[in-house]
């Protein structure tokens, strides 16, 4: 698989992610932090789009890669995968794939494309952003007194989720394992200072994996049921 | 510079921005037209890359070079490069202070477009639309935003509200 190939499992990561986090547009804590989501979200998706753009996808490919292809096809990291239902472990996923786009997208940033490169730049800014927002409420739920307990269990399921998130060929080994370090070494101040030890996200990347058991195959199917779906009068709009 | 491409640069520059009453070309959104061969390449960067309103800038651009010059073909890319509230001109930004923007090429410390005290306070990093930070005046009371891309939104986008 090509470096340019690998940047759609990046960009799988982006789009899942951006779907899984649009929920809690509607389902939100305050109205203020429904405005963060939906923006970080909507982010999420044009991130995905650019990378898509980038590996050679035009408008008709982009849509067929995320509406047409097999589940089997798919190779996101788990962390995507898998339905979080609650606030707590939704502020976690949203901190360690933040700290990824801004990892990863700085070695985009180096890329021999100059176009990837402003690309990355651009990215990285973007998603250091959403990495001071999602910080501020890991710091602010694990220092509570009455949701540190509830962060730092949420913790124990969602951390061992996120070993593959440089496991994808968007990174050859050296660049995988580089990444991976320079992400933990990131992430492990403001986790470590409410109680959560890095350990469990490895010391190198794991591999992606097929993800049996996984809730993948739903998740994508409420996706596609924009095409699918009832024909309500919204929907059609996306047929 | 030729006649055709004079009326095409002219016919791009009035093109409004779909949320903000503000061209395009004071917002710093077109970068670069250029006529050659019977056709019109218009270059535009978007103020962040989820901006919704690319595909309605770009169909916007579109039919405006094509009232001006119906023959040519016309071609419209998007540039993924950081947008800057400098990039903003000086007529932009007098359009933009006086519909209640903040100044786009202020220092960090923005100032409210409404009564000029500089008694603001931040009300988070994010705004009811993804290139909008949020503020309010103490003084006046006013609310008001500022654009992403500019210092003051970027002080409250890496550090703690006022």
């Amino acid at each position: 698989m090509s470096g340019l190939d690998g940047l759609l499992r990046v960009a799988e990561d982006r789009f899942l992610h951006g779907h899984v986090l649009g929920r809690w547009i509607t389902d939100y804590v305050d109205l203020e932090e429904s405005l963060a989501v939906g923006s970080i979200a909507q982010e999420e998706l044009a991130h995905a789009a650019t990378l898509m753009e980038f590996a050679g996808l035009d408008a008709e490919g982009r849509d067929s890669f995320i509406y047409e292809r097999p589940v089997a096809d798919w190779q996101p990291t788990a962390l995507v995968a898998h339905r979080l239902h609650d606030w707590p472990a939704v502020v976690l996923r949203g901190y360690l794939l933040a700290s990824v786009g801004e990892v990863g997208s700085v070695l985009l940033s180096h890329a021999r494309r100059p176009e990837l490169q402003s690309a990355g730049q651009v990215i990285a800014a973007e998603q250091r952003l959403h990495v001071t927002h999602w910080e501020r409420w890991v710091t602010m739920l694990g220092q509570d007194a009455r949701t540190g307990d509830e962060l730092r269990a949420r913790a124990a399921e969602v951390l061992p989720l996120a070993t593959d998130v440089f496991g994808t060929p968007a990174f050859d080994q050296a660049n995988g394992e580089a990444a991976h370090a320079a992400w933990v070494e990131a992430v492990s101040g403001p986790l470590s200072a409410v109680g959560i030890s890095v350990d469990a996200l490895g010391r190198t990347p794991a591999p992606r994996r097929a993800l049996d058991g996984s809730e993948l195959a739903d998740i994508l199917g409420e996706i596609r049921s924009l095409r699918v779906g009832a024909g309500d009068g919204v929907r059609g709009l996306y047929r | 510079m030729s006649e055709l491409e004079d009326r095409v640069r002219a016919a791009v520059a009035t093109v409004e921005d779909p949320e903000v009453p503000i061209t395009l070309q004071d917002l710093g959104v077109v970068r670069d037209v250029r006529v050659a061969g019977g056709e019109a390449r218009i270059l535009l960067r978007p103020t962040r890359l989820a901006c919704p309103a690319r595909s309605e800038m770009a169909r916007r651009v579109h039919a405006a070079v094509l009232s001006a010059a119906p023959d040519v073909r016309v071609e419209v890319d998007w540039e993924m490069a950081a947008w800057r509230g400098s990039d903003v001109s000086d007529r932009g930004t007098q359009v933009l202070l006086q519909i209640g923007y903040a100044d786009p090429a202020g220092g960090a410390a923005t100032a409210c477009p409404y009564c000029g005290s500089s008694d603001v306070r931040s009300e988070g990093a994010f705004g009811g639309a993804v290139c909008k930070v949020p503020f309010s005046c103490r003084s006046c009371g006013s609310t008001y935003d500022a654009l992403k891309g500019s210092a003051a939104a970027g002080a409250v986008a890496g550090g703690s509200r006022g």
